[in-house]
């Protein structure tokens, strides 16, 4: 399954918390990842095309995947599938947060 | 017709003209006596603008700070009429308008319409020009508009926007004139340190009551510019909340333990009287928020990364008496400032040079780090 946050969730994606703004990180984890993570195994992120990502807006949707709990770290890992042609760093972004609150939340 | 004597024909047009003269004066007398007999223009402060609409420069800072208060204090304290007077004013500097902006917008939705503010037009035409572009005329309920398209240049890519939440969509038409002049990188870049000043001012700015004698019920509202001059162009984004310096210190120790004791040991290496200043810094480095939680708050270091992607590029944070400027081209990178007075909000100014059409066709390439 693939989600291409650009044209199906926002091109301006920003903010934290859903009360930030109308395409928060907590909108994008909730509305869009954890039901593509329900439906299928393996789930490619695509973030070509936006204007740009806060960290803010990452950290809260790929952070607070792990803080949720609801899939073990090592699956995310595994299912979720980072594409970012026009800035690579961006997949290096989101892996380094997602492990970061692995150390944390363990 | 009777013939005019010549000593008569001779001093014709100096009797004329001094005749033109009397009526004039009483046709003014009239008007004054007029108008002291309407409540309006009886109870009416008339406020002159400064000449220098800047808060980076001390020496117009204080003048503007000094205005700024006036026109809140009579609007949104007193509530009784204003008129601006912007003959005064020679220059309109991006964030000295911007804050300008910001507390004339704030003061005039507190009192919802139920103060009069009005204002005598700037003898400068530039000056003119800007007013209208930015929407200070029409929040000053004037009607009258020059056509844009015969603006001068430097006014002409002058763009206002102003929202209550972290919502991009705005970015696009503050930045759209400058699509393919600036690099893909620094747009990205100014897109994300624009967000997280957008998340921050939903989450930390307006936390606690601004503390400026007003009593106004604060929305999380943010204020944006953009402006292009001399081959330059300038990002400036403000919130009129409780400003960094006061926001820092209020992490709960006891779900970010140690912080505090961070924070001192960070700030006792600055002088006492460079403390709101050091903040910044501190903020930036220490890239904690008021959230209790620490991984949230890495916004500011991101808002400051801009200024590395291209160079001349620079970033100016002020908040409240302090100001951070990083420019990496410059021999001092960094540099720390403690005003006398406070602008009791934040305002973040991104600077960088736009690309000419040389660059643009063959070395673009070059700026973008990622290829």
């Amino acid at each position: 399954m693939t989600i291409r946050i650009a044209s199906e969730f926002s091109r301006v994606p920003a903010g934290r918390m859903r009360t930030d703004g109308p395409f928060s990180g907590e909108r994008f984890r909730d509305d869009f990842l954890i039901p593509a993570l329900k439906r299928g195994d393996q789930v490619r992120i695509v973030f070509d095309g936006a204007r740009g990502y806060g960290s803010s807006f990452l950290e809260e949707a790929f952070g607070g995947l792990v803080r949720q709990g609801l899939f073990p770290v090592n699956d995310l890992e595994r299912r979720l599938e980072f594409i970012s042609e026009d800035d690579p760093s961006i997949a290096l972004e989101v892996k380094g947060y997602i492990k970061n609150e692995a150390v944390r939340s363990s | 017709m009777k013939k005019l004597r010549p000593k008569v024909r001779k001093y014709a047009p100096v009797l004329a003209k001094m005749r033109m003269v009397r009526r004039l004066r009483e046709a003014l007398k009239r008007r004054e006596r007029r108008r002291a007999k309407h409540p309006y223009y009886a109870d009416c402060l008339h406020l002159p603008a400064p000449t220098h609409f800047s808060v980076s420069e001390t020496r117009h800072r204080k003048n503007l700070l000094s205005f700024l208060r006036k026109l809140r204090t009579r609007i949104a304290v007193m509530r009784k009429p204003l008129r601006i007077d912007f003959r005064p004013t020679q220059r309109m500097v991006s964030c000295g308008t911007l804050l300008f902006v910001a507390e004339l917008d704030r003061c005039i939705r507190s009192v919802a319409g139920r103060v009069r503010v009005s204002y005598q037009g700037p003898r400068d035409k530039i000056v003119a020009q800007v007013l209208q572009q930015v929407g200070i005329t029409a929040l000053l309920g004037s009607k009258r508009r020059q056509d844009g398209d015969s603006f001068d240049p430097t006014v002409r890519h002058w763009r206002f926007a102003t929202g209550v939440h972290a919502d991009a969509t705005k970015f696009d038409e503050l930045l759209g004139d400058f699509e393919g002049r600036i690099a893909p990188a620094l747009s990205q870049s100014i897109f994300k340190g624009v967000t997280e000043a957008m998340t921050n001012c939903a989450q930390h700015a307006y936390h606690e009551p601004r503390r400026d004698g007003t009593n106004i019920r604060d929305e999380r509202r943010w204020w944006m510019f953009s402006e292009e001059v001399e081959g330059n162009l300038h990002v400036a984004f403000c919130d009129l909340g409780m400003g960094i310096p006061r926001s820092l210190p209020k992490i709960d120790e006891s779900a970010a333990p140690g912080w505090m004791g961070m924070l001192r040991d960070f700030l006792s290496s600055f002088k006492p009287t460079s403390q709101e200043a050091a903040m910044i810094k501190a903020a930036i480095e220490i890239g904690r928020s008021r959230t209790n939680q620490p991984h949230r708050g890495l916004g500011l270091n991101q808002i400051v990364e801009t200024a590395k992607v291209r160079p001349g590029s620079r970033v100016l944070i002020m908040s409240n008496h302090g100001a951070y400027d990083l420019e990496p081209a410059r021999l001092m990178t960094e540099q720390l400032v403690q005003f006398d007075d406070s602008i009791m909000g934040t305002l973040i100014q991104w600077s960088m040079p736009v690309q000419n059409k040389d660059e643009r066709n063959g070395a673009n390439d070059g700026d973008d780090p990622h290829r």
